[in-house]
């Protein structure tokens, strides 16, 4: 109870508050603009982040992360060109609606969804992170392997079409996380007498490089998107009607959004999709879905909130990322020497029941500014990407520069950037490589941790009852999707 | 006919290089009496890249496949521009600052993005490089690098 009353304290205190509010409306107008992610935004904060107190860096980014999930919907209604990916799924019907000159309408149900998939899902971050994290207090390093083969199994889930692909990706990943000197022993691995490849590559460095830099390779190619006379936002109040509406979509969404959240290396937009087909399988009215329905654009907004406190939940409790959205926060946090992770929760639960607090105060933040959001849209979709990405990318220098004040963190960002965008190119999946690039080191140390500890012995893989379920759920997760691509195939 | 290479198979192949050429770098990493050594998980990378590009190069032999293009040259020369710039970036901006030289990478950016108007990119350089630099610099006290030149 100390924590809460702490929590509550700290969270409300006026430069506190300012924050918060700073990150969120950053976050919705980072969300709003084409081109620029959710990861981005984190990532452009990362300079800023280094001089706040760590529960405060955390709230900032927080802010970010809700307020952008929120904003993709935004352009993803009036201009038909979702702001961020996991938007995609509401210009479904979001944009019918706006070519209807019902924007404000579909703004104010994508707020609302938001709203509650992130209350919801902050609820189920509260009871279920700390839970989580107790459990993982009993892990023993054979678990921890187990756990990181698991996640990178979901590798194969996440590669849809292309599991040779993400596979390839995936590998990629954990060759990169082996460049430098081994943990346990102090080899040197693939350096080539470098000095600088001895410590191997800042893991914020190569996010900063696949996930923002990419994106501005990415949009190098692109021609301006023709300024499309954006119609006046008006009809903006939904009907007592229309509210009841959109209230099992939102729980549909929620339910969907948090589940798919909790799994690594999945994120917004699996989870908006399946929320969407799933609506819309169980719906009597399906013909409306697809033409302006409310209830497509709830569904769709609710989940992709809810998947932020959802991802959230094995990020703090295990330190192993939801999404590649919380993949970038987790990087932050390290870089402010915040570990993510079980011994968070019992070394410094100041830090965590002030963000349980903090959490709600963004939703609350996201409500109101996201009712404000109709008016200001205009504006801020008018921004010309010819101006901003140049700044983005002197910002992503600069964020990189500020991990070890050392320019090589510059260099290895525009290489990840390059290699990101040629697998972009190429249809090879992202998230593969940066799960491969966390989940590579937790499983190499902590298998060499248990075989030393039980004396070469491998069947603790199966003697350990937490191992063995990952194990398990591991199988269960490669049979699935092989199943899953063959299917698809067929079809 | 012959099979077409796409470009799936080059990579195939290149994948298939890259595994090998692992698999030889691990050669001479010690081996240890408990646990993994450090060999186990590169040659666990390398062994499943040269599986993959196989998989992947058969995937991909057909004849008869059409492949949609995937570079333009123009694009192409941008992106080899724009690397060049952040390198030579990262090379100059310990002797010319962070300062002096930036203005001049924003212009090469606005130019690449195709913003033609000068002056106005040439005021948006300056002015953008100001607030990074007095934002970062004087109040975060970030240590951008200054003009060590002389």
């Amino acid at each position: 109870m100390n924590y809460w009353i702490e929590g509550f304290r700290f969270a409300f205190q006026p430069t506190n508050l300012l924050i918060i509010l700073i990150g969120t409306l950053g976050g919705i107008i980072v969300g709003a603009l084409p081109g620029i992610t959710s990861s981005m935004g984190i990532i452009l904060l990362i300079p800023f982040i280094y001089y706040l107190k760590p529960e405060t860096a955390l709230l900032m980014l927080a802010g970010m992360y809700a307020g952008s999930m929120f904003g993709g919907s935004i352009s993803a209604i009036i201009l038909g060109i979702p702001g961020t990916p996991s938007a995609a799924a509401t210009v479904i019907d979001g944009y019918p609606l706006g070519q209807q000159g019902k924007a404000g309408k579909a703004i104010n149900t994508a707020v609302i969804a938001s709203f509650a998939g992130g209350i919801l899902s902050g609820f189920c971050l509260i009871f279920l992170s700390p839970l989580l994290a107790n459990v993982a207090l009993k892990f023993s390093p054979i678990d921890y392997f187990s756990l990181a083969i698991f996640g990178l199994t979901i590798i194969a889930s996440v590669s849809g079409r292309n599991l040779v692909k993400g596979l390839i990706a995936g590998l990629f990943g954990i060759l990169v996380s082996l460049v430098g000197i081994e943990n346990i022993r102090g080899t040197e691995r693939f350096t080539f007498g470098i000095p600088n490849l001895s410590s191997g590559f800042e893991l914020l460095s190569i996010l900063i490089g696949v996930f923002a830099i990419t994106e501005i390779l990415i949009e190098l190619e692109r021609k301006e998107r023709k300024m499309q006379f954006i119609k006046p936002i008006s009809e903006n109040f939904l009907t007592l009607d229309e509210l009841k509406s959109i209230l099992i979509p939102i729980l549909v969404g929620t339910i969907i959004g948090v589940f798919i959240g909790i799994i690594p290396g999945t994120g917004g937009t699996i989870a908006t999709f399946l929320a969407y087909n799933e609506l819309k399988r169980w719906s009597k009215n399906k013909e409306k879905f697809g033409k302006g329905a409310l209830e497509g654009v709830a569904v769709c907004e609710s989940a992709n909130n809810a998947v932020t406190g959802g991802a959230l939940i094995p990020m703090l409790a295990l330190g192993i990322p939801g999404d590649v959205v919380t993949a970038v926060i987790l990087g932050a946090l390290i870089l402010i020497g915040v570990r993510p992770g079980p011994l968070l929760f019992s070394g410094r639960p100041d830090l965590v029941y002030t963000f349980f607090v903090g959490w709600f105060v963004i939703q609350f933040f996201m409500l109101g500014l996201g009712f404000l959001s109709g008016a200001i849209a205009p504006y801020i979709l008018k921004v010309s990407r010819k101006i901003l990405m140049p700044i983005v990318f002197i910002l992503c220098i600069i964020g990189a520069f500020t991990i070890r004040n050392n320019l090589y963190d510059i260099g290895v960002a525009l290489v990840f950037g390059l290699i990101g965008y040629f697998m972009r190119k190429h249809d090879f999946p992202l998230s593969p490589l940066i799960l491969g690039v966390i989940l590579g080191p937790i499983a190499e140390v902590n298998l060499n941790r248990a075989l030393i500890l039980s004396k070469n012995d491998w069947s603790i893989i199966v003697k350990s009852p937490i191992s063995l379920m990952f194990v398990i759920l591991s199988i269960f997760s490669i049979v699935f999707s092989i199943i899953s691509t063959r299917r698809e195939g067929r079809e | 006919m012959s099979p077409r290479l796409n470009w799936d198979t080059k990579i195939g192949i290149g994948v298939i290089i890259l595994g090998i050429i692992i698999l030889i770098l691990t050669i001479g990493m010690p081996s240890v009496p408990l646990g993994i050594g450090p060999a186990v998980f590169p040659r666990i990378v390398g062994f499943s890249f040269i599986i993959l590009g196989i998989i992947l190069i058969l995937q991909n032999i057909n004849l008869k496949v059409v492949e949609k293009k995937v570079y333009s040259w123009e694009n192409l020369k941008r992106i080899l521009l724009i690397t060049v710039l952040g390198f030579l970036y990262i090379f100059w901006v310990r002797y010319i600052g962070f300062l002096f030289l930036t203005p001049f990478l924003i212009l090469s950016l606005l130019y690449l993005f195709d913003y033609k108007e000068l002056v106005k990119g040439i005021l948006i350089s300056i002015g953008v490089t100001l607030v990074l630099y007095v934002l970062f610099y004087s109040i975060f006290k970030v240590p951008l690098p200054t003009f060590s030149l002389f």
